[in-house]
């Protein structure tokens, strides 16, 4: 396989990789270096990539281990970022607008998830993959997944309920 | 609709949606016409349709292959040193091996060693002789610090 052919076989899934990276690593930057690093490591296997019947989940299966090991390298990524003023963020639900705001702390809240459970909301809220494609990814059984899953959903759906309630976090 | 989306909802928290199903939720909450007690789950859901509109920016750079260019370096310079060390020790043990001009017949031997020991000798000889000189510092010395 030469470089351009590999490109062809990397383009369709080299964004959700990086997706899933900002997922876990939050910056978009170390996202961005993951995902470089990934294509590296995938290029590098180039050989025995045809022995993979499905190299895009080979491929988020690397990332997601590629990450954990980088948040266990520094376990203290992102605890400055877990202090969310929601203070400051004035739902307008009359308007339904729908403003950068809202959206961040819809992110803030999925940062308050576990690792696990957020990779699975990325794999299936934003990337859209079957229970099975994302049992094989996190290496968990079908049931685990579903339980975190729901697990996660009604924690967020908590959280923003709490939100739009008060306008205060508790 | 507004029933049917509620149920989905009730699916949605229980884990038990189908793809489908969530692609309907996120269907219906970027529509324009949402009820009100449901309008608080709207930012969940354009959250996720917004996020899938991140690409990979950066120019991919495959580097060609680090790991396996370092291997051989690693294994020439395993070589290298392999025959240095061979290189060394072969011409060491050699030398080792070569004649050091033994004699076969006991008094030559003997007369070679006396010549050898006597040209020692004459010039440590020479060497004390020279030494003697000292002498006469002590003596200085001692006239001068009693």
């Amino acid at each position: 396989m030469n470089q351009k052919e590999f490109m062809q076989v990397v383009a369709p899934f080299q964004n959700k990789l990086f997706r899933l990276a900002k997922r876990l690593l939050v910056s978009k930057e170390e996202a961005e270096d993951a995902t470089q690093e990934i294509m590296v490591k995938l290029w590098n296997k180039n050989k025995n990539l045809g022995a993979y019947t499905n190299v895009e989940a080979f491929a988020m299966t690397m990332t997601k281990n590629y990450c954990l090991d980088q948040l266990k390298s520094k376990r203290v990524v992102n605890s400055g970022s877990l202090t969310i003023d929601y203070q400051d963020q004035s739902i307008n639900l009359e308007n339904q607008i729908e403003d950068q705001n809202t959206l961040k702390w819809v992110e803030q809240c999925i940062e308050e998830l576990t690792i696990a459970q957020r990779t699975i909301i990325q794999l299936r809220e934003v990337e859209e993959l079957e229970f099975s494609e994302i049992a094989k990814i996190v290496e968990m059984n079908e049931t685990a997944v579903r339980v975190a899953l729901s697990r996660a959903r009604k924690t967020l759906k908590n959280k923003i309920e709490q939100i739009q309630n008060h306008g205060i976090k508790n | 609709m507004e029933l049917r989306i509620k149920k989905l909802l009730e699916n949605y928290f229980e884990g038990t949606s189908s793809v489908t199903d969530e692609q309907t939720l996120k269907t219906y909450f970027s529509s324009g016409e949402i009820a009100p007690e449901l309008a608080k789950y709207k930012p969940l859901f354009s959250y996720y349709v917004e996020d899938k509109k991140q690409i990979f920016e950066r120019e991919l750079e495959l580097k060609k292959a680090p790991f396996l260019r370092s291997s051989y370096i690693k294994i020439a310079a395993i070589i290298t040193l392999f025959l240095g060390i061979s290189w060394f020790y072969f011409s060491t043990s050699t030398t080792e091996n070569e004649e050091l001009g033994t004699f076969d017949n006991p008094e030559e031997a003997f007369i070679a060693t006396h010549e050898a020991l006597l040209l020692v000798s004459k010039e440590v000889n020479f060497g004390i002789e020279n030494a003697r000189h000292l002498e006469e510092f002590e003596q200085s010395r001692k006239t001068i610090f009693k």
